[in-house]
């Protein structure tokens, strides 16, 4: 384990070399345009990055990460993100949206490492990142502090395999997917006893660690793994799940709960499960939070669900479409998605069709999520 | 290694020829046709090894529990074990249909397993001792842990605790031991019949259509077919290659936790694997599909799979090594891992495009 975290950590420091010189050439010019848009991405020579978009689809600048992503935590108050080595990670970098300042490896402790996914506290000040507890194989929130990048200590996640977690409006409560099942470095991200998953959804006090609210789904549905996270205006959490039994079995896979309600799944007048692959790769909520997007890489679909109804408004076909992101809308809708594929593709659509043409990005594949860096107003 | 990867994946998108020359294609199937070669000359023949290793191996424990003093019997269950352990490692990377129901894939082969959760609940289940929970059907719900060949492992491979002495406990165990094996003759039997009953999952899988709730078109089962082979190189560096490497990166190194080690058939069961996913690449008639400026694939690739049983065996013979060298482990882990890499980059990046059976980056492999 030490050699191998090790390894990514130095391959991590001297990617950051590589970032900060590109930085600097970039900002020798001045600092340009601001971005958008960020996702984490595989580049066309096998290398991985994280690629800062602007709205009309350029790029604006791309920081080298040594080995693969998953998502990517904005903290909006201080223009920084933190972008997250995917399970089982051992790094996040840090850095400065707009390009000043160096880049800042963030490292878990021993016998812990990374699910993917993290957030900012509402000032800043502070990174609340899922994790997993390896020996014990138990999930935790990592804290750590933002001016020196420290590890400062951990609550639990109150159950196993914990992957987004997402900071309420209310600035105190995180809503944590965990996803129910164990996984081990030693054995890749090959999972652990599914015959046992138990997924929550579970609300925690980040100021105390204490537990708020644990939400099981029914025994039924225990093979729902939960695992992406977006909250709506009413303080609704939705989630999207991926189903670990036989596909022909998929149940419906988006849902539904507060901190006082329980989970409701979403039952759509046709059944989606299946259609879908049994797997969401990540929910988003319009700027108006009256729509859900959900998407649906494996079925090569993002699902657009009314959040007062649960009823589907719009299948976009995206081959591999997967991450999702408010986007501005027509004047009559007021909101559409913009959407990032594993093959390199940036499509915007709201309710009525396409926003603009597609944008491809040569040899780009872009992974799980694409986040919108500055609220829509 | 990361670094070589990476190396690697820039000589593809460069198109350096990195050994051989362009030997003539082979016809390309259709993908209709890739999948019916790899349904019944693939994955029926290998289901219903399963079953029919599973029915020899029930049989000689009954025998032994029956008659422990004959040293026959005992052989017997041996041999009928690695069989079982052989014709699963032949099949399990195949994840599509009858095996991901009833957690049947957990329930006949309970690993990864870091924890030790099969030994554990196994010695508690010893402990209490409750013959009802042996009968089969009571059997079947109990924790996936104790209902396949890792429990039964533990059992048939124990110096200190065997099943062949005639007391109570051992009585117990041998009972213990019968439960596993007729459970996992039903087991085999569900995926046996799942896959070739009339309505099973092999209608599904060659029949596709807007019917089939599964299966819209032969592109669609395609991919999936191509998704088993690249599950089957991602499993092997998963199960055989990290724990390896994991191990020995710790100060001080450990011991890696691997799959059928007690029984010694870790190498057994690796080899079945490789050589079964080649015989499912093969089916397919992907290699047809090799780019017409990447001609050197066509050699690359059997040389490739020739390179990965041989990097198989230096790592059986570093694991045999004494006393235990766990750099040599290391290394011997590092190279399959590498190989196999390549392998499934080829197919991912390469074959699987050209055959118009992409797999994206997300739907592969996403999180």
């Amino acid at each position: 384990m030490a050699i191998d975290r090790r390894n990514f950590l130095i391959g991590s420091v001297a990617l950051l070399g590589a970032a900060t010189a590109s930085r600097r050439a970039f900002a020798a010019g001045a600092l340009g345009p601001s971005a958008d848009f960020v996702s984490a991405a595989r580049l066309a020579d096998g290398s991985y990055a994280v690629l800062l978009i602007a709205d009309d689809g350029s790029l604006v600048r791309e920081i080298p990460l040594s080995t693969r992503g998953h998502d990517i935590a904005i903290d909006r108050g201080r223009r920084r993100a933190a972008a997250f080595a995917r399970r089982p990670g051992y790094f996040a970098v840090a850095f400065d949206l707009d390009g000043r300042g160096e880049p800042h490896v963030v490292t878990p402790e021993d016998n812990r490492h990374f699910f993917g996914h993290g957030a900012f506290s509402h000032d800043g000040r502070l990174l609340y990142t899922s994790e997993n507890d390896i020996d014990l194989g138990t999930g935790v929130i990592g804290i750590y502090e933002t001016s020196g990048w420290r590890r400062i200590g951990e609550f639990s996640s109150f159950g196993i395999g914990p992957h987004e977690a997402l900071l309420l409006a209310d600035g105190r409560t995180l809503a944590i997917a965990n996803g129910g099942f164990a996984t081990e470095p030693s054995s890749g991200r090959e999972p652990i006893n599914l015959s046992a998953m138990e997924p929550s959804l579970c609300f925690v006090d980040v100021e105390t660690g204490e537990l708020k609210a644990k939400h099981l789904l029914p025994a039924a549905l225990h093979l729902l793994s939960i695992r992406h996270l977006a909250a709506d205006a009413a303080g609704g959490v939705w989630f999207g799940g991926q189903w670990q039994g036989s596909l022909e079995a998929a149940p419906e896979l988006i849902g539904m709960a507060s901190r006082d309600r329980p989970i409701k799944i979403i039952e759509p007048a046709e059944p989606q499960g299946v259609a879908l692959k049994g797997y969401i790769g990540s929910v988003s909520i319009s700027a108006d939070g009256r729509v859900l997007a959900a998407s649906a890489p494996r079925a090569g679909r993002i699902i657009y669900s009314d959040t007062a109804t649960g009823k589907v408004l719009r299948t976009v076909l995206l081959d591999d479409g997967c991450g999702i992101a408010p986007a501005a809308g027509r004047e009559s809708e007021g909101w559409a998605f913009a959407m990032t594929s594993g093959h390199g593709v940036l499509h915007v659509e709201g309710l009525s069709g396409a926003e603009a043409p597609d944008r491809t990005f040569g040899g780009v594949e872009f992974d799980n999520h694409l986040r919108r860096i500055a609220p829509l107003v | 290694m990361v670094s070589f990867v990476r190396l690697f994946a820039l000589l593809l998108t460069l198109g350096v020829a990195l050994a051989g020359g362009a030997s003539a294609h082979e016809e390309r199937k259709t993908h209709a046709g890739m999948v019916l070669a790899a349904v019944d000359n693939f994955v029926v023949p290998r289901v219903e090894r399963v079953e029919k290793a599973a029915t020899a191996l029930a049989n000689g424990v009954a025998a032994l529990c029956a008659d422990p003093a004959d040293a026959r019997n005992r052989a017997t269950v041996v041999e009928s074990f690695g069989e079982v352990v052989r014709a699963w490692g032949a099949i399990e990377f195949f994840r599509a249909g009858p095996v991901t129901q009833a957690s049947r894939l957990e329930r006949f082969h309970f690993w990864p397993d870091p924890r030790g959760t099969a030994s554990r609940q196994l010695t508690e289940m010893l402990a209490n001792r409750d013959s009802a929970k042996l009968l089969p059907a009571a059997f079947a719900t109990q924790s996936a842990a104790v209902q396949g060949l890792a429990a039964l492992e533990i059992l048939l491979f124990n110096d200190r605790q065997t099943i062949i002495v005639k007391d109570d406990d051992a009585k117990f165990r041998c009972g213990f031991a019968q439960a596993i094996a007729t459970n996992l003759v039903a087991i085999g039997h569900d995926l046996s019949d799942g896959w070739t009953a009339p309505d099973g999952f092999r209608l599904r899988m060659l029949t596709p259509g807007s019917d089939n709730p599964v299966y819209k078109d032969a592109s669609d089962t395609g991919r999936d077919i191509v998704k088993a082979i690249v599950t089957g190189l991602e499993l092997t560096i998963s199960f055989h290659a990290a724990p390896e490497i994991e191990a020995a990166a710790a100060t001080p190194p450990k011991s890696p936790r691997l799959p059928f080690e007690r029984s010694r058939l870790t190498s057994a069961y690796l080899e079945a694997e490789l050589t079964s996913i080649e015989a499912l690449f093969n089916a397919t008639g992907l290699i047809a599909f090799v780019p017409a400026d990447k001609g050197w694939m066509e050699t690359f690739i059997p040389n490739t799979f020739k390179e990965i049983a041989k990097d198989a065996a230096a790592l059986e013979q570093a694991r045999s090594a004494k006393p235990a060298d766990a750099a040599a482990r290391s290394a011997a882990a590092k190279k399959l891992k590498f190989d196999l890499g390549a392998l499934r980059l080829i197919i991912v990046r390469e074959l699987a495009p050209a055959a118009e059976l992409t797999l994206g980056f997300n739907e592969l492999d996403g999180d």
